[in-house]
């Protein structure tokens, strides 16, 4: 019979735990990472269809892509058809394709899982010849976390024990399509056996390891993708009883994304590039993490070249430029999460890309980024309201609120909760590890 | 980029959290050092912008990579650019650009220029006869074949360089085996030595761009390389060094190589060495231990899969396949035998050495005076060529393109 584990995974991190002899084992996955336990949930696809996760990932896409040549040329994508002057004309629509990409770097995958529903969705991508549905993606990664796990462990894992956020979706249909699709990855990936467990009642789970006696507990799990809340009874694993749970699409994401539109958008030419609709379109791309590798076409290199002759902002676009013909995207948003983490321990932070002939240098501050993400700090706080009040209690009635997720450090949100329940009911589980560990020990119990 | 409003937004979060004055006097403190430094380098380009300096800095560089390209283009044959093609007479480049040249050279200076056609030619045949003193000195001459479109350096024993056209030296006529062998008249000297210098050697230097060193060679063994990045300054000062490392030695040889190449060096008395380019030194060092009657007639680079070819005065073929040449492992050796030392007591010496292939030929040098055409694979078979008297030289030769 073969093991029996947990996984996370994560919008921006997973993790694979396994609990035996009453312990949790977090399995360092990721060899080449900081923190071995700790896999980026990242997919690079090279051009021959070999994949690598995480920071190996990252390592070969920066070794692949950074500074490389780029040749265009023109490829079929379909036709279309249209009407004029009474008769029918059929004209064939070409796209540009860079036939020197030598990989495709797909991060947020879990993102993509909670968009893959619906008919506006997203289904998948197409990756150089073949084309991956979200499924597809998702179970590459898998598949890749499950021989890691296996080469450590050194046995066969049969059964997986996923987390999964309250909702992936507000809409029932799409939220049980986006768990189903996440269960069939899993299976196709090598698993005889998946089942899944809310996030933040795995962290609870693990926080209960560290209880002598029970007590109401409210999970506040805030990670890269989304915020999720469980409110239970812990303590006593017979009498566990889950009041209410409930969950919002905001987290770090939506923070990197907010920083960068309020912030950072100028050292690229906003407020200086006023006519030019082509560019305002480029400029206003910026923040979409899935948009902005695709920007890198002869076209849009035409316009800003033009731009530039012009004397339009031409040092700021010349920024932009570099910022998409030199793939430095991935840099790019490293660079704001690493300043936004960093501004969980202190006042200010610089954000700051050299690389490819930019100078970007941003002083930023504690205020200025509280400032930046107040509208989701108030839908946060709403939807913990309502959470509460869902679980019919108050409050003074929450004995603990064990925060957990990369996001829960950020220390608005920790003042949040101490000025709700007070200070001193906050308390912080392991960062990156709690919900994983509650899964490996949900794992065990089959 | 700073703006009132961010500094009223800094000072606020100092008002909120006067921790993060500390932090933020820090960071800015970080970025104007950054900028000062890259001020004052701005400073300093607008000095040289405005002194005219970096004017002749990049005029410079264009004039060197137009030598570049015209040296490129001479070798592989495209077109000249219009200053350049003047300087050279149209008919002479028409005529030397399907053909070799072989050059007869001694230490005076003297160059000695047939012509051949890359293609018919004739195992065995003579190319003609040169005149006057063959071993001026007790120096043998020495032979070099290039593409007609070469371009050559004359490497003189003081340091100094000059580069001229192999198409600009007179040349008198070719005959391989078309009827009788020309008598080489009384041969020009291209470039004359100064007072006290030596012609060392011929080296073409077409390759140069393709090429990432220079290895100066001495007669006794001591080798340097130069970067070719250094090519710029080296020309245009005619200066590259005696690559000497005490008075009785000399200045031997100059090769173009890269990286991954291979340099075997050959002595008269039979021993070979070779060298990965990569391993060779920056400072002048002795890297064969050769005897006091020792001395180096051979240094060339090997290209991947070429065999060495040994030529001894007596006519004797000595060939070393590409296989069994191994690279000597440390740096000061004497060098493998290339034959026995019962046949050095009796007298036999090394005359050159080639690099070749099957497909290539050989030009050798006879005490009489006669130049002999030589295909490699009838060297190959026979292991020998009929001399007159002996031989004094020994040189490859390839097609143009190859």
């Amino acid at each position: 019979m073969g093991l029996r584990v947990g996984l996370d995974f994560g919008t921006s991190n997973s993790g694979v735990a396994l609990y035996r002899d009453d312990q949790v084992q977090l399995l360092p996955i990721d060899a080449d990472s900081v923190l071995p336990e700790v896999v980026k949930s990242i997919l690079y696809i090279t051009r021959d269809y070999q994949h690598y996760i995480g920071q190996q990932a990252v390592q070969l896409y920066y070794r692949h892509n950074v500074g490389r040549l780029r040749r265009y040329v023109p490829k079929k994508a379909g036709e279309i058809e249209y009407r004029g002057a009474d008769m029918y004309y059929v004209r064939d629509v070409y796209v540009y394709v860079d036939e020197l990409q030598p990989g495709r770097l797909l991060q947020y995958l879990k993102t993509a899982l909670r968009r893959a529903g619906g008919p506006a969705g997203y289904a998948g991508t197409q990756v150089f010849e073949r084309y991956y549905y979200v499924a597809d993606l998702l179970q590459l990664f898998l598949a890749a976390l499950k021989r890691r796990a296996e080469a450590l462990l050194g046995e066969e894992i049969t059964a997986v024990t996923l987390g999964r956020p309250v909702k992936f979706s507000d809409q029932p249909e799409l939220d049980r399509q986006a768990e189903e699709t996440l269960r069939q990855a899993a299976l196709q990936a090598g698993f005889a056996d998946a089942s899944f467990e809310l996030e933040p009642v795995a962290a609870a789970l693990y926080y209960e390891k560290s209880l002598h006696q029970p007590q109401n507990a409210l999970i506040f799990d805030f990670g890269g993708g989304t915020l999720d809340l469980a409110v239970l009874r812990l303590g006593d694993p017979r009498q566990r009883q889950i009041y209410a749970s409930g969950g919002v699409g905001i987290a770090g994401s939506d923070f990197d994304r907010a920083i960068i539109q309020r912030r950072l958008l100028p050292h690229f030419g906003l407020g200086r590039v006023i006519q030019q609709p082509e560019l305002l379109e480029l400029l206003h791309t910026i923040p979409d993490w899935i948009a902005l590798p695709e920007l890198s076409t002869p076209q849009n290199r035409y316009h800003l070249e033009q731009a530039i002759q012009a004397g339009v902002a031409p040092a700021r676009l010349r920024t932009l430029q570099s910022l998409i013909f030199n793939d430095l995207a991935f840099s790019f948003y490293n660079q704001v999460e690493a300043a936004k983490m960093l501004l969980s321990s202190q006042g200010a932070a610089v954000i700051e890309l050299k690389e490819g002939g930019i100078d970007l240098w941003e002083l930023y501050t504690r205020l200025q980024f509280e400032q930046d993400i107040q509208e989701h700090q108030e839908a946060i706080e709403q939807v913990l309201l309502d959470t509460l009040a869902a679980s019919g209690l108050r409050p003074g009635q929450i004995d603990a609120v064990v925060k957990t997720g990369g996001s829960s450090n950020i220390p608005a949100f920790t003042r949040m909760l101490g000025r709700i329940f007070g200070a001193q009911k906050v308390v912080a589980s392991n960062t990156f590890s709690s919900v994983v560990a509650g899964l490996a020990i949900k794992a065990s119990q089959g | 980029m700073i703006t009132p409003d961010k500094i009223e937004e800094w000072i606020q979060e100092v008002a909120e959290r006067p921790d993060s004055a500390a932090s933020i006097l820090r960071l800015i403190a970080n970025r104007l050092g950054e900028l000062a430094s890259r001020n004052e380098e701005l400073l300093e380009e607008n000095i040289l912008l405005r002194s005219g300096k970096r004017v002749e800095e990049y005029e410079s560089r264009i004039a060197h990579l137009e030598y570049q390209l015209d040296l490129l283009k001479r070798h592989f044959g495209g077109e000249l650019p219009e200053a350049a093609a003047a300087a050279l007479e149209d008919a002479q480049l028409a005529t030397s650009q399907a053909t070799i040249s072989v050059l007869g050279y001694d230490i005076h200076g003297r160059v000695y220029r047939l012509e051949l056609p890359s293609e018919d030619l004739v195992s065995e045949s003579a190319l003609g006869r040169l005149d006057g003193e063959l071993i001026p000195d007790g120096v043998p001459a020495r032979l070099l074949a290039a593409p007609s479109l070469e371009e050559l350096l004359f490497i003189f024993t003081s340091g100094r360089i000059a580069a001229r056209p192999v198409s600009s030296i007179p040349f008198y006529g070719s005959s391989p085996d078309r009827g009788a062998p020309e008598e080489v008249p009384a041969a020009p000297i291209p470039v004359e030595p100064r007072l006290g210098e030596m012609l060392a050697c011929l080296a073409p230097v077409s390759r140069l761009p393709l090429a990432q060193f220079f290895v100066q060679i001495s007669r006794k063994g001591c080798l340097k390389k130069i970067n070719a990045a250094m090519a710029q300054s080296i020309l245009a000062n005619h200066y590259i060094g005696t690559g000497i490392k005490s008075a009785p030695d000399q200045t031997f040889e100059l090769a173009l190589c890269g990286n991954a190449d291979r340099l075997a060096l050959v002595s008269r008395e039979g021993y070979l060495l070779c060298l990965s380019a990569k391993d060779l030194p920056f400072a002048v060092e002795e890297v064969m231990r050769l005897g006091n009657s020792d001395h180096l007639v051979a240094a060339l680079v090997l290209p991947p899969r070429a065999s060495l070819l040994i030529m001894t005065q007596i006519g004797k073929v000595i060939h070393r396949a590409d296989e069994s040449l191994e690279i000597a492992p440390s740096l000061r050796s004497k060098g493998q035998p290339v034959f026995s030392p019962s046949r050095r007591e009796q007298g036999v010496r090394v005359v050159g050495a080639a690099a070749v292939n099957e497909d290539d030929w050989g030009v050798a040098l006879h005490r009489d005076g006669q130049l002999s055409l030589h295909a490699v694979k009838d060297l190959f078979g026979s292991g020998a060529l009929d001399v007159h008297g002996e031989l004094l030289a020994f040189a490859g030769l390839r097609a143009p393109l190859s």
